[in-house]
């Protein structure tokens, strides 16, 4: 995988999964998370200005910010009734180690990702587009409490938007990605405000 | 006027409207179950692009089948009608006795926009789309699942998680698909587009590793409304299923693909009725059963051609009354602790014999017992396995007693004297409108035996939406 970081845009791509995954991995507190979600849906937001036009590439970030604070609004208030998200050193460790270790699989195996991947796709972009998904995958499989489980959804969402945005746009495909973004937003919040029977992270 | 206005965008708009419609359960499932009722109807007598003659003869109509939506279609075709009205009577029977099964307000609503959500999906042009509307659909039934007022089970996330999850895999499939209707199998991209839809599919399906979702689900939420968001989005996602075997002529003419089916069908029909009768929990042996009759519907696309679609057709009728039966029949016995470990439903069957009943005759449907519903589609598929071999035959057997023994067992916990004083104390009978939804649960269990050429031309019909795989 070759970058030229002398720009910008190949800064986001290199950094996007890093922050977008590795943030809400080792993060405790829930905010740090929710900056990684946000984070992840800028830098998805900034790459598809470079494929879609740009009021349908801002309806998807924009999309993205109002799910990731649906999901704030309920997780402060879960927080607020002294239900913090239950979390050890030991349980932070294991998620960083094992998402840094697939994002250095990744890294190595960038070219080999491109066949199926579709036409026009740079080793750059898979690297941003699959280490979301990768890192969003990996979180969920990792968790059940509602704030993670649908802060990984909207990671892996950000990441898959990445790649099908090089195989369609439309503007119907638009509203539904920026619906399903939104719905999601609102059903974590709606879980969040409901008290959980046997939580755990 | 057109058919996607009819069938989708009403429901819809009655659906929104019963959401922020603050009437009790019962007042919002008449109003629900009507409008379902009358969508059934008017999808069996209704015809899409055929000139209608009204008022006596003096107007002339035609119902067109597509809606153009933001440079996209909505398709309603003629075909689709039966699979319409099969839906639509399914959900008037989950909401006309969701007042008995106790079910909050928000159910009507919600399972009415999931509902929608499942018919836009099967209607929506290109198909591949079909995967964003049902992630809406799985969505909207979150609501459902955890009303606010009670507490959200794991089950609920993980459903949520694991179907999230299979969406981007089928839409990377159906683009990956595009142009590949007559390809070969053998071509990489062919493999790719399998794999990503396999990777799909199965959470969708809740095919084994993701089954355990189900059992999951039935215990951590009211069973009620866990049986009816299973059922009808699996229902559904099979018919999304079957769609690709119809588009693509390689997936059609492929031996293994079949192979892969009946595998998968008979490994989740095992499991599911294999593990039901060990179950302590009766709302994780519905779980069970689900993915029993989850993998029945695998194994009936298993069998290919004609002879596969019109065995998935067949059982679907079965399926709808015995998940429903066995859901409202629980909720009535679990009424009012909400319990219904097998330790709270010991000897219930002194104060509800009728709930009690109809709990058992559900097993019995799916184990395919004489005066049951389950009995004639599970003999179609016991006589067409038989041609791949007695391994097949004798497991699909092993699956039927297993299913079997655990319509006994409950029996002998139902029937048992109370263990303790505990399990005498004063709970409510059922009551004159409680009876009325089990009466009605027994009459359709024993009528779809009794009456099988009723549900013949549906059956008939609803396979003709699928020319390429009845061989046309």
């Amino acid at each position: 995988m070759t970058l030229d970081l002398g720009s910008g845009i190949s800064v986001v791509m290199l950094a996007l999964p890093v922050l977008g995954g590795l943030l809400p991995a080792v993060a405790q507190d829930w905010r740090w998370i929710l900056l990684g979600v946000a984070l992840a849906e800028a830098g998805a937001g900034v790459l598809l200005l470079r494929l879609w036009p740009p009021f349908m590439a801002l309806s998807l970030l924009i999309a993205g910010w109002i799910a990731a604070a649906f999901l704030g609004l309920g997780q402060s208030a879960q927080w607020q009734r002294g239900a913090p998200m239950p979390e050890a050193w030991a349980g932070r460790l294991f998620r960083f180690t094992i998402t840094g270790f697939a994002l250095v699989l990744l890294a190595y195996q960038t070219e080999n990702t491109l066949a199926w991947l579709p036409r026009g796709f740079t080793p750059a972009m898979a690297w941003a587009a699959l280490g979301l998904m990768l890192t969003g995958i990996l979180h969920l499989a990792m968790t059940q409490h509602p704030f993670r489980v649908t802060a990984s959804l909207l990671i892996l969402l950000a990441g898959f938007v990445l790649v099908y945005a090089y195989i369609e746009q439309s503007l119907l495909l638009t509203v539904l990605l920026v619906g399903v973004k939104l719905f999601l937003g609102a059903m974590g919040s709606y879980l969040l405000f409901a008290p959980v029977a046997g939580e755990g992270a | 006027m057109n058919a996607p206005w009819i069938w989708i965008l009403f429901p819809g708009l009655v659906a929104v409207g019963l959401v922020f419609w603050p009437a009790s359960t019962r007042a919002k499932a008449r109003v629900g179950s009507g409008v379902a009722l009358t969508l059934a109807l008017l999808a069996w007598f209704l015809p899409v692009d055929r000139l209608i003659t009204v008022v006596a003869g003096r107007v002339v109509v035609q119902i067109q089948p597509d809606w153009v939506v933001l440079g996209r279609a909505l398709v309603l075709p003629d075909t689709l009608r039966p699979w319409v009205m099969g839906v639509y009577l399914a959900l008037a029977l989950w909401l006309w006795a969701a007042p008995w099964a106790r079910m909050h307000p928000a159910f009507v609503s919600w399972a009415m926009v999931t509902t929608v959500f499942l018919v836009a999906a099967l209607t929506v042009r290109p198909f591949l789309y079909a995967a964003l509307l049902v992630e809406m659909a799985v969505l909207a039934a979150v609501p459902l699942l955890a009303p606010g007022d009670e507490p959200v089970g794991e089950g609920v996330v993980r459903y949520v998680a694991w179907t999230t999850l299979g969406m981007p895999f089928l839409l990377l499939a159906g683009s990956f698909l595009t142009g590949l209707e007559t390809g070969s199998v053998e071509s990489p991209q062919v493999i790719r587009a399998a794999a990503l839809l396999a990777g799909g599919l199965l959470p969708w399906m809740g095919v084994v590793p993701f089954h355990s979702v189900a059992p999951l689900l039935t215990e951590s939420t009211h069973p009620y409304r866990a049986a009816f968001t299973l059922t009808i989005t699996t229902t559904i996602i099979g018919l999304f299923a079957l769609g690709f075997w119809e588009q693509y002529t390689w997936l059609r003419d492929t031996p293994r693909t079949y192979q892969v089916l009946r595998l998968a069908g008979m490994v989740m029909f095992l499991l599911g009725s294999l593990w039901a009768p060990f179950q302590r929990h009766a709302g994780r042996a519905l779980g069970y059963g689900w993915i029993a009759e989850n993998g029945l519907g695998l194994l009936a696309l298993g069998l290919g051609g004609r002879e596969g679609v019109q065995a998935y057709a067949a059982l679907m009728p079965a399926r709808m009354v015995l998940m429903w039966a066995l859901a409202v029949s629980l909720s009535i016995l679990g009424h009012p602790e909400d319990a219904w470990h097998r330790e709270a439903l010991w000897g219930r069957a002194v104060r509800k014999p009728l709930a009690s009943g109809l709990w058992v005759l559900g097993w019995a449907g799916l184990a395919a017992w004489p005066l049951t519903i389950g009995l004639w589609p599970r003999w179609h598929l016991a006589r067409a396995l038989t041609t791949f071999g007695p391994v097949w035959t004798g497991a699909f057997v092993a699956g039927l007693l297993a299913l079997s023994a655990t319509a006994l067992r409950w029996l002998r916990v139902l029937l048992a004297p109370p263990a303790s004083t505990e399990n005498t104390g004063p709970l409510r009978a059922e009551t004159s409108w409680d009876r009325i939804a089990l009466v009605a649960g027994y009459a359709l269990v024993v009528a779809g035996f009794v009456l099988p050429h009723v549900l013949n031309p549906w059956v008939l019909r609803a396979v003709e939406h699928f020319p390429h795989l009845l061989g046309k």
